[in-house]
């Protein structure tokens, strides 16, 4: 799933441990969430959101993301 | 003194106890190179677990790591391609040993492996289907 938060990090100067430590995961964590390879559960979507002051749907970009899933639906046989 | 992760600490007392039995064996029968790397191993792992569970910051940081969804998935999701991988492969490799069995036509011991490792599927099919209907009426 596509999120903004290497974009917030980046512009808010922290680096992928620190932003690990503040919301309590490893930093290999926050890696495959950048490379969007891992989603995030709702809980740790709201803690990272509250570290970079935006909402949940800004942060996963939910908006964009329903959009891509309800067309993969659309393209089901 | 401390112990800020109890489970580590008893590791690491288990696997120093380990090391101390192949040591202590390994006094009264002698020496062997393989007896030898048990010992360094066990006592290598016991001194890490217990230094672990010792140390508030190596504690927070195994907490944080055991704790991370992102690990928990992991741990699930390999512990499950292990299940279904070692079904399959038993269930396989039963048919194909009975096959042999019953094509060579008299009992080898390979009729009773192939039996067994035909029974190990059966029963690791019965046991993820009671599994999965126990979680499916929880939640």
């Amino acid at each position: 799933m596509k999120t903004k938060v290497k974009e917030l990090r980046t512009a808010a100067g922290l680096t992928q441990q620190q932003l690990a430590s503040q919301v309590h995961v490893s930093a290999r964590t926050i890696i495959s969430i950048e490379k969007e390879q891992y989603n995030p559960s709702l809980m740790l979507a709201y803690r990272i959101a509250e570290v970079f002051g935006v909402t949940v749907e800004d942060l996963c970009c939910l908006r964009e993301n329903r959009e891509l899933e309800d067309r993969r639906y659309e393209n089901l046989p | 003194m401390k112990i800020y992760h109890k489970k580590n600490f008893a590791a690491g007392l288990l696997a120093l106890a380990a090391g101390t039995g192949i040591l202590l064996y390994s006094l009264w029968n002698g020496f062997s190179l393989y007896n030898l790397l048990w010992t360094g191993n066990f006592f290598w792992l016991g001194c890490k677990a217990l230094e672990h569970s010792l140390s508030r910051e190596l504690t927070h940081e195994d907490l944080v790591n055991e704790r991370d969804e992102r690990n928990r998935l992991l741990s699930m999701r390999s512990k499950s391609l292990t299940l279904s991988i070692t079904q399959y492969a038993a269930g396989i490799t039963g048919i194909i040993l009975a096959s042999i069995a019953k094509w060579v036509e008299y009992e080898t011991p390979l009729t009773y492996i192939g039996l067994s490792l035909m029974l190990v599927w059966l029963f690791i099919l019965f046991v993820q289907s009671s599994v999965y209907r126990y979680y499916d009426k929880r939640s």
